[in-house]
């Protein structure tokens, strides 16, 4: 005689072996497929579907917030690409861009990478923005993943990384993918207006701990490596903050360190102390950090300054054009 | 331990496990062990005693009034056993609030500061069972229900796990009967506790979860949104308290059926209610029915003489009552009074009302329902911004802006959805939310013992892999 739980048990099992089934194969198909859902207007597959870029623009949310990609490519005549995650830090960076170089072939001329220094205390396999990890090549995302398993051990992020991160997007990735296509423009944003702050709402310091990572110092290093032998120019700036920002404790120690290492490299560091703009000024920024769009453009043009780069005089479209 | 953490999806099969091959005289002491170690895994020691405390007090006061023939003894004997509990759900969670505001008066009037204020306790479920007790002490004495002789069946009665932390708040004579029913193993109650549980499940942490990313980050700082964005967090507000909860409601029904129990379905679709009486009707339906019982109908009675008005004042005092019980807070009692000013004003609306459809021409007609189902949703919307705010001051600044900041950029319409994510991503879970609330609405409309194969794969999976597992708690544990 059969026990009264056996039928229950058996219907269980059947129903975990078929949920089973179904999630291996969804961890699968989104481990090898899922770079091929993200619209190739920013990050990582709109890096590699252009192939020759100008100035390619390298950082984090700052990056991606405080230069005008419009303005850039219309009045200084320049193809220039942004390619950001929020909070990518150099390690991460170095991933991309060789990857970018030695894999996919594209041809930089410039490559401005942010210097925000409190990534230097970033550990090297931490990635806050997982479309990093989704939008990359197969490749990288092995690399990350072995990395992560050798100095961490850590299979509950791996496990995150790998089966839970961005789940949401990747769900209705045709219709998002249309939408963020619509609202992007060489990687950068399109907001038509983000209004300036009338005060800052923080008046304290944003507070990041931790000590200076020597993987992340040594990034540094790496890139110019990465940059010299792909001959690129390289050259480092140091992102736009509100001044309380800057008077965190943390942030001279650290930017000390992104002094010292890329000072190592020979490249130039352009720093907040080059460019013309109050940063007490709250209208220049939209939140707590990032710029607004007056702060954009006005920083936008100061970095192309900077750099030696003039406006040059609109073009007429070519149907303006007398025949 | 709660119904959404891996813990409780060991604890579950386990103690299922050990209640099956138990002895049938030894299972009321599986399920009490089983109870004890639910609420010790709180990590709060003293809400132990107190929940003993309820139980030996109610216990007693029970015996005691039914074993008690003059009704002045007998009364008294009531008044003792509610006052006891009464004392110690005051004591565990409005003491705080009362010091604290008993000191803002007496600085207030320039007294001398003698009032302390005393730091809040952890009374995660006092109050479900407190006012279980009550109820239990109500029906002994109206002579409804006789006492429960055997303390292991009471205790079980007032602990019983998957109802301990947020009810429903069970009557002794629909629980106490179940609790000493002989158990056989029943497919259909298995199959019927798996599927709520996964379903309750997926409410919680797909949608519900979902839904207070976006509340939390607009309700933590208020003055950074405007009106539309504040107008959106107080709608989803709605939707998650009540997924939330009802989630949490069929979690404790399909552990419960586990044991061949039936608890109370504490929801039935409130957000279709065509008024707000429809609306308690069909929210949290043991709540109300226990607010009904015991405040109401005893008030009603005593101010009958004053017809309407009585029945008005009986209504706005117990939906006062019911305001507090939800926390010690002024954005709880502000919540309270208007859900009562509404059935107040309705009890004198109501002759005029088929009055003014017959005269519009929409009596019974399907836009008269709609147009109640919609004027209903929007009147307890309202009522969920004190519900939630962070404070009344919150709030009020909430409702100006609503109803004050009429801005709409349309061309950065798509910015009302920033505060998901802050980014790009915001849009898609946006889109996903109204693709879960579809598949919602697909299974809600089938019954839930029939659930087809497929529906409970495509269920599991989206909680594997979309739910949200980072809050471990419920929102109605806390009042």
């Amino acid at each position: 005689m059969t026990h009264p739980l056996s039928k229950g048990i058996l219907a269980l099992l059947r129903v975990a072996m078929i949920v089973a089934l179904c999630f291996v194969l969804f961890c699968a198909v989104k481990l090898y497929f899922s770079h091929i859902a993200y619209p190739k207007s920013s990050g990582i597959p709109g890096l590699v579907a252009r192939k020759k870029v100008d100035y390619l623009f390298v950082g984090s949310s700052l990056t991606r917030q405080s230069y005008d990609m419009k303005l850039i490519n219309e009045r200084y005549g320049i193809d220039a690409y942004a390619a950001t995650y929020n909070s990518l830090s150099p390690a991460m960076a170095y991933k991309i861009l060789r990857f970018a170089f030695e894999d996919a072939g594209v041809q930089v001329g410039t490559v401005v990478m942010e210097a925000y220094p409190y990534k230097l205390l970033y550990s090297p396999t931490a990635i806050e923005d997982v479309r990093l990890f989704n939008a990359a090549p197969v490749k990288i995302k092995e690399e990350i993943v072995r990395d992560i398993y050798r100095s961490e051990h850590d299979l509950r992020k791996i496990y995150d990384l790998v089966v839970l991160a961005d789940n949401d997007y990747l769900i209705n990735a045709p219709v998002t993918y249309k939408i963020i296509e619509k609202l992007s423009y060489n990687g950068g944003y399109m907001y038509k207006n983000v209004a300036g702050l009338g005060r800052f709402t923080r008046s304290r310091e944003i507070l990041e701990s931790g000590s200076v990572n020597q993987t992340q110092y040594r990034s540094y290093r790496d890139l110019a490596e990465l940059c010299r032998r792909h001959g690129a120019k390289l050259l480092f700036v140091e992102p736009f903050v509100p001044s309380y920002v800057q008077l965190g404790r943390n942030y001279a120690v650290s930017k000390d360190g992104v002094r010292r290492a890329i000072a190592e490299t020979g490249q130039p560091l352009y720093d907040n102390s080059m460019v013309k703009l109050d940063n007490n000024d709250p209208s220049l920024f939209g939140d707590e950090i990032h710029l607004s769009t007056k702060g954009r453009e006005l920083w936008s043009r100061e970095i192309m300054t900077l750099i030696g780069r003039n406006e040059v005089a609109a073009m007429p479209a070519q149907a303006d054009l007398p025949r | 331990m709660t119904f959404n953490t891996l813990t409780y999806f060991l604890f579950l099969p386990l103690v299922y496990l050990v209640f099956c091959f138990a002895g049938e005289r030894a299972r009321w002491c599986v399920l009490l062990g089983a109870s004890l170690v639910f609420y010790a895994a709180l990590k709060v020691p003293y809400l132990l005693a107190v929940l003993t405390l309820v139980a030996v007090a109610t216990y007693f006061f029970g015996l005691a009034i039914d074993g008690t023939a003059e009704p002045a003894a007998k009364r008294r004997l009531l008044w003792c056993g509610i006052g006891t509990d009464i004392v110690i759900l005051v004591g565990m969670k409005y003491l705080p609030f009362l010091t604290t505001n008993l000191q803002a008066l007496t600085r207030l009037l320039s007294l001398e500061a003698w009032v302390q204020p005393v730091h809040p306790f952890v009374a995660i479920g006092v109050s479900y069972y407190v006012f279980q007790a009550i109820a239990y002490l109500a029906d002994i004495y109206l002579e409804i229900e006789k006492p429960e002789r055997h303390f292991g069946y009471f205790a079980l009665y007032l602990s019983f796990f998957p109802k301990l932390l947020q009810g429903p708040i069970e009557r002794a004579g629909d629980l106490l009967p179940q609790l000493r029913g002989k158990y056989q193993v029943s497919h259909d109650n298995l199959r019927m506790g798996a599927l709520l549980f996964l379903l309750g499940l997926f409410k919680k942490a797909v949608i519900a979860d979902r839904l207070g990313i976006y509340v939390d980050t607009v309700y933590r700082d208020v003055h950074a949104y405007q009106g539309l964005q504040l107008a959106l967090a107080t709608y989803a507000y709605g939707f998650q308290i009540y997924l939330d909860f009802s989630g949490y409601t069929d979690m404790a029904l399909g552990s419960a059926l586990l044991f061949n129990i039936r608890l109370t379905q504490n929801f039935n679709s409130p957000y279709l209610a065509t008024s707000i009486s429809d609306f308690w009707r069909r929210w949290h339906i043991s709540f109300s029915r226990w607010i009904l019982d015991y405040i109401f109908k005893p008030l009603q009675m005593h101010w009958r003489d004053w017809k309407n008005w009585g029945t008005a004042v009986a209504l706005l005092a117990a939906f006062l009552v019911s305001g507090i019980w939800h926390g010690a807070g002024w954005g709880f009692i502000v919540w309270g009074a208007l859900h009562g000013l509404y059935m107040a004003c309705s009890v004198f609306y109501k002759p005029y009302q088929k009055k003014i459809y017959k005269s519009l021409g929409l009596d019974k007609s399907r836009a008269q329902k709609v147009f109640q189902v919609l004027v209903t949703f929007n009147l307890v919307s309202f009522t969920w911004i004190f519900f939630r705010a962070n404070s009344i001051a919150d709030a009020f600044h909430v409702v100006k802006e609503i109803f004050l900041d009429t801005r709409v950029d349309v061309g950065n319409l798509y910015r009302a959805l920033l505060p998901f994510t802050g980014d790009f991503t915001s849009i898609s879970h946006f889109l996903n939310l109204v693709i879960f609330f579809g598949f919602y609405w697909l299974v809600r409309k089938r019954e839930v013992a029939r659930l087809e194969l497929s529906y409970v794969v495509i269920i599991s999976l989206v909680i594997i892999l979309l739910g949200k597992f980072n809050t471990t708690s419920f929102m109605y544990m806390g009042y």
